[in-house]
């Protein structure tokens, strides 16, 4: 009879374990940044604090390290602001930036995610609106403050709309950049070399070719970041927020195929010289390293690179830049790259739009968000500016945060860093805005959903040749024929010849 | 049990179906964790298989999304890449198998044939190692042979600088090397335990008959292991539809001059699914690898039936 009992015992608790594993609510994967066991009843205590407040969870990416005691500290102090000025609560929820696209699109499909991060840059935007994933927050903000809503320029509201609704709000930041090159000081030095000599790519070439010869042990030339051989290029990319439209440059509005544009072709005659004498990396497409490391390291001479308002030689040690080499300026879905918005299936759709609101006006809330607990994240210097607590850094802080500004929705809100080469961020990026130059297509929105088959082929084919081109691995003369019988093979001349009707519509408008 | 003596096995009566239940009730309690677990696990998803046929949209959920046809379907078959997916996917599947087979039953029999314990287990870990390393390590260890500049195979065996990643023509046999170099040592010591399980007084037997080694192996070794090839060649013919993902996006180090060899269909469906966020495109690239998958299954199991009725799966 024990035997019995103790069988059937045994029988039940496998069976209760299998059921309890069924009911774990946790976001799977995503454990290493997520307070879990300990936030769940942390946030439970909260709630019986604050009585029936809702609480809206918040999806953030992870740039930096951080650990659950620290997210649990900002959580609740978070929360205590938000009780006391908006009546909710929220929970957050950081993610592995990684992951973060995946993750966010299976919380989607739960009322598990209300306030999320999404990057337009990975998936479009009118992906995110045709697949029913992002609320239409047009109403909300229309009756929000009017200091919410002199956040934001035309522009801006433009980049996060479909169809003249709106679905989100972008990141407060600078958005474009300018080229440059970034070189190892130490040669620099030691060859005499001028770099704001360097303007363009000949001038560039004319350089890499002496270094070379002076030292042919290291790379003259590397990729920027892994197998992308720069971020910002002469020819415009995303045209009408698609994944397939160019135009040769900021005022053409004449749609092409990348691989037959002008400033493309030239781009890689430059590059695929550069590799056929040995200047570029010859594992330059399957590179995993950033160019500046190895500039930095003295493993290469010269990396191609965005900049924007911080000069990078505060960023890269070791390094100078040469003059410009691409004039600021900005693609189609560079404003609005990094986005906040509201998911459809949230139950609380209208304190989700408080939290969102409140993310990008309350100064005290994001800097409690972005740089957590003044003292122990970070400290206020004599001159009033933010910077690590004594004894810290980027690798040791426990809320990362301080180190990923670029991932919160509104930095220009934060107290100025002490690292930082502006006074003031606000009339930094304002000053910045004047420069950029934006193209004669911004604004002009082509609705890919019908074509998902089309967008697939084309992705994979662009996916074939864009970056073995530009890094030089292969001549555009020799694979162009090859490209344009592929192009014509999955359609693309009859979706571009659609679009092209109707952009000279909206442009006529 | 409990007055000691042991109860007689219950013959089987005609109790309906709750006295059965009730009868033989702690069998069906041992039971109660795995049937919950293959409820779970393994039949209440195959609900999902109606997104292949739904346009998903998050906001209705599965079960509110409208329907749309074989619309899905066509997402694998509306392009000139088509072919090449299939191909690719078939064509290594089909290699992987026959060599893959080959390669573990031959170093199955090795094994076997070594006399002294300690290395034959030495190499045993040996073998297995690579089926336990991950892909983007073997990622990386294939860069370290491979890398233009600084490759070993480029500067220790070849010397010349030959561009691997950007080459598709090496590609078939790098990543079939690979894949048999990382599976062999599982796949091997699953037939070695069908060898060690061959009954000895068919080798005692074969030696008094005069064989030599080899005929001992030809004649006994390899009809004892045919059941067991039979049955993981099956299996794997269930799954030529499949391709593993690590191994043709990672060890390629996603190449794109390398795609028309190396991208098959679970690769397609990924960077559609990154691209379109398109779950019911996902779900219909699943479930046609899955029926043609059970096609094949049934197909080569009925070829067996003819063939060789008492090896047939089912």
């Amino acid at each position: 009879m024990k035997r019995k009992i103790v069988t059937t015992l045994l029988c039940a608790a496998m069976t209760i374990g299998l059921l309890a594993g069924c009911g774990n609510s946790g976001d799977s994967g995503t454990a290493d940044t997520e307070a879990s066991a300990q936030e769940e009843e942390a946030t439970d205590t909260k709630a019986a604090d604050t009585g029936d407040m809702v609480t809206v969870s918040l999806y953030i990416p992870t740039l930096a390290p951080y650990t659950d005691e620290a997210i649990m500290e900002v959580q609740d102090a978070i929360n205590a602001h938000l009780a006391e000025n908006y009546g909710i609560q929220t929970k957050l929820v950081y993610i592995e930036i990684g992951n973060f696209d995946q993750s966010i699109n299976l919380a989607m499909t739960t009322d598990e995610l209300d306030v999320t991060c999404y990057f337009p840059e990975n998936t479009p935007l009118a992906t995110y609106v045709n697949n029913g994933q992002l609320l239409d927050i047009t109403d909300y903000f229309e009756n929000a403050s009017d200091e919410l809503k002199n956040t934001f320029t035309e522009a801006e509201i433009k980049a996060s709309s479909v169809n003249g609704r709106m679905y989100g709000l972008v990141r407060k930041y600078q958005y474009g950049g300018y080229e440059v090159a970034v070189l190892n000081k130490d040669i620099v030095e030691e060859m005499g070399i001028d770099p704001a000599g360097i303007t363009d790519m000949e001038s560039l070439g004319e350089v890499l070719y002496q270094v070379h010869e002076a030292h042919p042990d290291i790379y003259a030339l590397v990729p920027q970041s892994t197998n992308e051989m720069s971020w910002i290029q002469p020819w415009v990319k995303r045209v009408g927020l698609t994944s397939f439209a160019y135009t040769n440059d900021l005022d053409s509005t004449e749609i092409q195929s990348v691989f037959e544009t002008d400033t493309f072709k030239e781009f890689c005659g430059y590059t695929h010289q550069w590799y056929q004498d040995g200047l570029i990396m010859q594992d330059a497409i399957s590179n995993t390293q950033e160019g500046t490391s190895m500039v930095t390291a003295g493993a290469a001479f010269a990396t191609l690179h965005n900049a924007d308002v911080d000069p990078l030689e505060a960023l890269y040690p070791n390094t100078v830049s040469t003059g410009v080499i691409i004039p600021p300026q900005s693609a189609p879905s560079d404003i609005g790259n990094l986005q906040y918005g509201i998911s459809t299936n949230s139950a609380h759709p209208e304190e989700s739009f408080t939290l969102l609101s409140a993310l990008y006006t309350d100064a005290e809330l994001h800097t409690l968000l972005s740089f957590g607990i003044e003292g122990k994240h970070y400290v206020i210097d004599e001159d009033g500016r933010a910077d690590y607590p004594e004894g810290m850094t980027a690798e040791t802080e426990p809320y990362g945060g301080f180190a990923a500004t670029a991932t919160y929705p509104n930095y220009l809100l934060n107290p100025v860093k002490a690292s930082a080469t502006v006074d003031d961020y606000k009339a930094a990026v304002e000053e910045w805005s004047t420069k950029v130059k934006m193209p004669a297509v911004f604004g002009f929105y082509f609705d890919t959903s019908e074509y998902g088959d089309f967008v697939t082929a084309y992705k994979n084919l662009e996916e074939k040749y864009y970056e073995p081109l530009r890094t030089g691995s292969v001549g555009l003369d020799d694979v162009l024929p090859d490209i344009k019988s592929e192009l014509e093979a999955i359609g693309f001349y009859e979706v571009i010849e659609k679009m092209q009707g109707e952009l000279d519509a909206y442009l006529a408008k | 049990m409990s007055n000691g003596k042991r109860r007689k096995a219950a013959p089987y009566k005609k109790n309906g179906f709750f006295g059965n239940l009730w009868g033989h009730r702690e069998l069906y309690l041992m039971m109660l964790p795995g049937i919950i677990y293959l409820l779970i696990n393994n039949y209440l998803p195959i609900g999902g298989l109606s997104l292949a046929f739904k346009k998903y949209d998050y906001s209705k959920g599965i079960l509110g999304s409208e329907w749309n046809g074989m619309s899905n379907f066509k997402f694998l078959f509306s392009t000139k890449d088509a072919m090449m997916i299939i191909r690719n996917t078939l064509g290594y599947n089909f290699v992987f198998i026959v060599f893959g087979t080959i390669f573990a039953v031959a170093v199955a029999i090795i094994l076997n044939e070594i006399r002294a314990n300690v290395p034959k287990k030495i190499y045993q870990v040996f073998i297995l190692i690579p089926y336990l390393v991950s892909m983007v390590v073997v990622s990386y260890i294939a860069f370290a042979f491979l890398s233009t500049d600084n490759g070993f195979i480029n500067n220790s065996i070849l010397h010349e600088r030959i561009n691997w990643y950007m080459t598709p023509k090496y590609w078939p046999f790098i990543l079939t090397f690979v894949n048999l170099w990382k599976s062999f040592g599982y796949n091997s010591i699953i037939y070695y335990a069908t060898v060690i399980g061959i009954d000895t007084s068919l080798y005692e037997a074969a030696v008094v008959d005069g064989t030599n080694r080899w005929q001992r192996i030809w004649n006994v070794t390899l009809p004892g292991l045919r059941p067991t090839i039979i049955t993981m060649t099956l299996l794997a013919v269930g799954r030529v539809f499949y391709s593993d993902f690590g191994l043709f996006y990672q060890v390629p180090m996603n190449s794109g001059m390398l795609y028309d060899v190396t991208t098959t269909i679970d690769v397609y469906v990924y960077k559609g699914l990154i691209i379109l966020n398109d779950v019911g495109r996902s779900a219909a690239a699943g479930f046609f690898q899955s029926v043609c998958g059970f096609i094949l299954v049934l197909t080569a199991n009925f070829v067996v039936t003819k063939v060789d009725k008492e090896n047939a799966l089912f």
